[in-house]
């Protein structure tokens, strides 16, 4: 295989059939040049990358915030992408579980669909809760929602919405994807000088179908996005944090003053 | 819908960063492009809205704010700013890195310079980015290895011109 600067961007991207990406690894190591090139290629990324970040640093405008606060007419009138209504409709049982319980950071597992589980954080049977659970409290601790990060497992976490619980804790609903693309839901929240899982949220099917919140979950087989909605519900105190909320949040190591 | 424009609102904004190259005019953009989509946002889940946001944001840009690059360049430019920093060394530095990736970022075809910002600053797979650019996964694989080539060449020229 002649190894072109389309084969080796896409090798950096993983985007090639596991043969190819096999070949192009071996002609790496066989050839100095090409590695050279590669390095060149991934060096433009980097650049891009170190540039264009630099915006994150900078607050957002108060013009863009008062834009994202005010509640849109269009949010209002459509009912199939997110029922805003949703999260403010309590469900009794699994609200007031959660009021009572969150505080003390009891893990819930809940499979959408299958079974809600609740676990005391002394049980080691809740799925994936403490895998890589140092390195996702450190990502919590130090990114803010809507940037993705890649961990040693080969999952993704990306932080999606922090808010601020009845016990004033700062709490953080994120998302994991694993390597063979099977997505899990999860609420963590501060509790001192550490992140405590509180809620975990798995789909009914392995195959990617994760509930969503336009899903028409009945009450036979609720969606895991909508028991999550009600989970946050039942313990969220306020709004969402904003952006700008969230990085001085940040900056005070995710304490509410 | 509110909540999914909020999470989206990091990276849309590194996207509109990537695209003007100043940060006045990614505000700007970003700006523009949530009224859109607050106002007509398609009916889909939250993958549907950023497919979507970055189309409308990429759109805007080549409608409304290419024919300012006059502009942009004009601001990029360290002592025409004024919003120097305290730790102005840092700061100008900054200045002189992002102006050499922009004069670069300039160079590219609009398709090229949104698809390397989708890619390798997003992190979005090559399926989501033919989505959001509706464009065919080939043209992808094979525009974005033209944008990394130009942008070796050209990022590998300008320190050298720098510093003679």
């Amino acid at each position: 295989m002649k190894i072109t600067d389309e084969k080796l961007s896409a090798f950096l991207d993983a985007e090639l059939a596991e043969n190819e990406m096999a070949e192009i690894r071996q002609q790496i190591a066989d050839d100095e040049q090409i590695a050279m090139r590669l390095a060149e290629l991934s060096m433009v990324d980097e650049q891009i990358r170190a540039t264009y970040s630099q915006i994150d640093d900078q607050p957002l405008p108060q013009g863009l915030n008062d834009l994202l606060a005010q509640p849109s007419a269009a949010t209002q009138t459509e009912s199939n992408v997110v029922e805003m209504a949703s999260w403010k409709k309590p469900v009794k049982q699994l609200s007031q579980f959660l009021s009572e319980h969150a505080a003390q950071a009891a893990s819930v597992a809940l499979v959408a669909g299958v079974m809600l589980g609740v676990f005391s954080q002394t049980q080691t049977s809740l799925p994936t809760a403490t895998d890589n659970w140092q390195q996702q409290a450190a990502v919590l601790e130090n990114s803010l929602s809507g940037d993705a990060f890649s961990l040693d497992d080969g999952s993704t976490l990306t932080p999606e919405l922090t808010f601020i619980n009845y016990s004033q804790q700062v709490c953080r609903q994120y998302k994991v994807s694993s390597s063979a693309g099977e997505i899990s839901k999860h609420i963590a929240c501060k509790s001192g000088d550490n992140w405590q899982k509180v809620a975990s949220f798995y789909p009914e099917t392995a195959n990617n179908e994760y509930q969503t919140a336009s899903g028409t979950a009945s009450s036979s087989n609720v969606g895991a996005e909508q028991l999550m909605q009600q989970s946050i519900d039942a313990m969220i105190s306020s709004d969402f944090l904003m952006p700008q909320q969230e990085q001085s949040l940040k900056q005070n190591k995710w304490q509410v003053k | 819908m509110q909540q999914q424009i909020i999470r989206i609102v990091p990276q849309l904004r590194r996207f509109a960063f990537a695209l003007t190259g100043n940060h006045a005019d990614a505000d700007d953009l970003l700006q523009n492009t949530i009224e859109k989509l607050l106002r007509q946002a398609p009916e889909g889940d939250e993958q549907d809205l950023t497919k979507w946001a970055f189309r409308v944001c990429k759109n805007l840009w080549i409608d409304e704010y290419r024919s300012r690059k006059v502009r942009s360049q004009a601001t990029s430019q360290p002592e025409l700013t004024d919003n120097q920093t305290v730790d102005g060394e840092h700061a100008i530095q900054s200045e002189i890195a992002l102006n050499q990736v922009n004069q670069a970022m300039d160079k590219l075809p609009d398709d090229q310079r949104s698809l390397i910002a989708l890619i390798a600053l997003e992190g979005k797979s090559y399926k989501e980015a033919a989505a959001a650019l509706d464009l065919p996964i080939g043209t992808v694989m094979s525009r974005l290895a033209r944008a990394r080539s130009a942008l070796a060449e050209y990022l590998k020229v300008t320190p050298q011109e720098a510093n003679a």
